[in-house]
């Protein structure tokens, strides 16, 4: 599986997950295998995801993902690629992507 | 406060770029090479200027060969107190991170700067791979710092606006433009960096994690077309038959 942390705000996935999420879906075909989404923080329809490419979506709704600083992210994203048995994690090439 | 700044060098911004090994490495003939400039312009000023006003000592850290001196001389003269260079040419990020956690794991260090990438691969990597692995703070794209005692404030850039922070020392903070002003050594810092110690260390040995398969030249860019304002219909049929983007 190709698990997809998918950059989300103010009610929509930024372009840079809209992004992320697409790349991720090319590689899973490559290889054969699905793309999942993962959306941290509350958003009004996480299904959006799969307009982008996601075979299917992980949402976690709780508010306190919207300022959560980028090491608890960090270890979120880690211990669900780890419990997932995620092949391949894609993160966006953005600010928040590269910390 | 011990501050420890990371450079690394990279090819001038004029050189030519080209590769060899079948496109598996860079080709290094007649390239000059330079401090990578979010390292030197702001990286390390703004780490001399906190031992400046607070006191301590700046340490300069480069993970290469010897071909990396020059830079890391110039560092020198610019005003860092010493140098350590850890005798290894790196094959990724992780090869780097690895190599300076260790370092400052086995050194007190309160502050590890970085540039917030560097200009030859854009990787943005190595900092926050040093600060996972030392399981620090990470600070990125820092353009602000000030230090009140041993809480530092910084100006962070985020996609579309600022974000300001308050962290405890100690952490790693990477260098975005605006944090210093750049410095051109003098004449008395060029011959003061000739007798300041830079300490070349073995490596631990941690293997690279990546390798390269092969490197591209991006596409040339095409000439600009100019269409008269009048012919709509030429510029729908170039979008259409040229460009094919509609």
């Amino acid at each position: 599986m190709v698990l997809v942390y998918a950059e989300s705000g103010e009610g929509r996935i930024k372009k840079a997950g809209q992004e992320a999420i697409s790349f991720g879906k090319q590689v899973a075909d490559q290889i054969g295998t699905s793309c999942t989404a993962l959306i941290l923080g509350p958003h009004p329809d996480p299904s959006l995801a799969g307009k982008f490419g996601a075979d299917s979506v992980l949402h976690a709704s709780d508010p306190g993902f919207t300022h959560a600083d980028v090491q608890s992210l960090a270890s979120v994203i880690s211990e669900i690629a780890l419990s997932k048995d995620a092949e391949y994690l894609v993160l966006s090439h953005s600010s928040r992507g590269r910390d | 406060m011990n501050l420890l700044v990371c450079i690394t060098k990279t090819p001038d911004t004029t050189a030519k770029i080209g590769f060899v090994e079948d496109n598996t490495a860079f080709d290094q003939s007649g390239v000059q090479f330079i401090m990578n400039p979010y390292d030197e312009w702001y990286a390390l000023v703004r780490a001399l200027e906190l031992k400046e006003a607070q006191g301590g000592k700046v340490t300069l850290i480069s993970v290469g060969g010897a071909d990396c001196d020059q830079v890391i001389r110039k560092g020198l003269a610019i005003g860092a107190d010493e140098a350590v260079r850890i005798d290894l040419q790196p094959a990724d990020a992780f090869q780097v991170a690895s190599e300076i956690a260790a370092f400052a794991k086995a050194n007190q260090v309160d502050m590890i700067f970085t540039g917030k990438e560097s200009i030859e691969s854009n990787g943005s990597e190595v900092g926050a791979m040093i600060a996972e692995l030392m399981n620090l703070p990470f600070l990125s794209y820092a353009s602000k710092l000030s230090l009140e005692g041993t809480t530092a404030t910084l100006e962070l850039e985020i996609e579309g606006g600022e974000e300001t922070v308050k962290v405890d020392v100690p952490f790693v903070v990477s260098a975005a433009k605006g944090l210093a002003e750049q410095r051109i050594p003098n004449m008395r810092g060029i011959m003061m960096a000739k007798s300041k110690p830079l300490q070349v260390i073995p490596p631990t040995g941690v293997a690279p994690r990546t390798s390269v398969s092969r490197y591209i030249l991006p596409k040339e860019k095409s000439a600009v077309h100019l269409i008269d304002p009048e012919r709509m219909d030429e510029l729908v049929r170039l979008l259409k038959e040229e460009a094919k983007v509609i």
